[in-house]
């Protein structure tokens, strides 16, 4: 009887041990899931931020820094997604809205789920060389 | 004397102390490998991340992210896909035209090509190097390649690791103090000033056969060069074709050179020369970003040209732009590619010269 106390003993500490090393094990692997998480929120918005700040620096799309030609946006809207994504890989997209007038131009929109910046931006309208205000919204489908 | 009982509490507690201790013990190797591969997957985003800050702002700055971790990588730069490729970490994608020599410790910089209505930028990575010429061919042509070469690598005056220069003739190596940097090492801007004010026509170089160490890198100018006329980059002045590792390319721009100057002779896991995994890669990347952009300004010339009466000088201007740019879009030739540029550039000076577009 003495000596099935000690064994019960034993088996309750086995087990309380067991729970532990459990636990611990729950909490690395959810610490670690956690920053592979993060470390991927962190890759996706880097990401986004670079497309954005390439996009209004690019001669292509601007005619100064922040400061989009309506001409060079209907062009380059009119290309294919595949052959941004040729370049600058899949996954994202790119809007410039026209606040005074909501002309919108879209390269790889999609609706589906992602990560979005919006900031202001200045628009040239060639044809009258007058300055609007917009938006641009540059997002990484997650 | 021990009892039954006893023995069989000893048993049982041996096998679940073994038991736990070999779980614990392939737990925590398990979790050091995770641990070990996910710091090399930061350690190689920092690097990209980093190429894209100096891709976007043109300022170079040092990146030593890999010299905490042991990692074994290359820039693997195939048709379908150019990534950074790690056997413990895996791919990463590379989206910025980017011309990289793997180092522990390296300097990255941006180069531009600017056309006016377009440019062209590529980042470069480099490690701790010598770059060592040898004028066997001392024309002033000759020497404004290596100009050009010179412009398009960065300044280490004020960053690490540093990227220097030199000058071989015969089993002399001229990469002390001779350019009067005041320093034991030549600087670019001091290497510049010193082939600008010190080496002229009458300078005559012989075939370097001085001892080499393993971060020098010769590259001989000559009208000799031939697969395996010398060590290193050759550069033959007359037929305008490079040698390197016994293999020969054509010389249509200095970022040809550097692309080879870059990548060099090293090998990676598939014996891949990386000199030419570049040269094929950046020339790729150039023709795609080149054809991408003149295809863009076709488009924007055809909204451009109702702007304007006809006839008119900047109607015609912008035919002739436009001619230009299809024909980009349709080359296949490099060579073709970049005179068509060197024409879009005058004609975009015409169009901004006439009113017709803004510089």
């Amino acid at each position: 009887m003495k000596g099935q106390a000690a064994m019960m003993e034993k088996v309750i500490v086995m087990f309380f041990v067991v729970i532990i090393i459990v636990a611990l094990i729950i909490f690395l692997s959810g610490w670690f899931m956690l920053n592979i998480r993060t470390e991927g929120q962190r890759t996706t918005n880097e990401r986004a931020l670079f497309i954005m700040k390439n996009v209004a620096t690019n001669p292509l799309f601007v005619k100064d820094d922040s400061m989009f030609d309506d001409t060079k946006l209907t062009a380059a809207s009119d290309m294919p997604c595949e052959a941004f994504e040729k370049l600058y890989g899949e996954n994202w997209y790119i809007e410039v809205e026209n606040k005074f007038d909501g002309t919108e131009w879209k390269i790889c929109s999609q609706n589906r789920r992602n990560t979005s910046y919006i900031i202001p931006v200045n628009i040239f309208e060639k044809h009258t060389g007058l300055v609007y205000v917009g938006n641009l919204k540059v997002g990484v489908f997650i | 004397m021990l009892s039954v009982m006893q023995v069989f509490q000893i048993i049982f507690s041996l096998i679940a102390a073994v038991l736990i201790i070999t779980f614990l013990i392939s737990y925590a190797g398990d979790y050091q490998n995770i641990q070990g591969s996910a710091s090399k997957a930061r350690a190689i985003n920092d690097l990209l991340s980093t190429a894209n800050d100096v891709y976007l702002t043109g300022n170079p700055t040092t990146f030593d992210g890999f010299q905490k971790v042991d990692l074994d990588y290359y820039f693997d730069t195939g048709p379908d896909q150019d990534v950074i490729n790690s056997l413990s970490a895996g791919n990463y994608p590379v989206y910025t035209p980017l011309l990289m020599s793997p180092g522990k410790q390296m300097i990255l910089d941006r180069v531009d090509y600017d056309y006016g209505w377009w440019r062209f930028s590529l980042v470069e990575a480099l490690p701790e190097m010598k770059v060592i010429f040898t004028l066997e061919d001392n024309r002033h042509e000759t020497r404004q390649i290596v100009t050009d070469i010179l412009s398009f690598m960065p300044s280490t005056l004020y960053h690490d690791p540093p990227v220097l220069f030199g000058l071989c003739d015969d089993n002399a190596l001229l990469n002390g103090d001779f350019c009067g940097s005041g320093d034991t090492d030549c600087h670019r801007t001091y290497f510049l000033t010193y082939m600008n004010n010190n080496i002229d026509d009458t300078d005559t170089f012989s075939r370097c056969t001085a001892a080499l160490g393993s971060k020098h890198r010769l590259v001989t100018l000559s009208g000799y060069c031939s697969p395996n006329y010398v060590d290193g980059l050759c550069i033959n002045t007359n037929s305008k074709n490079v040698y390197l590792s016994g293999l020969e390319f054509e010389y249509r721009d200095t970022v040809d050179i550097l692309a080879l100057l870059i990548g060099w002779e090293n090998t990676d896991i598939l014996d891949h020369v990386q000199g030419k995994m570049l040269y094929d890669y950046i020339n790729r990347k150039f023709i795609e970003h080149a054809q991408f952009a003149s295809e863009i300004q076709s488009k924007r010339i055809d909204l451009l040209y109702a702007d304007f009466p006809s006839p008119s000088t900047c109607r015609t201007l912008l035919s002739e732009m436009k001619n230009i740019m299809d024909s980009i879009t349709s080359a296949t030739d490099k060579q073709e590619i970049i005179k068509l540029l060197a024409d879009s550039k005058s004609k975009h000076k015409s169009l901004v010269t006439n009113g017709c577009d803004y510089l």
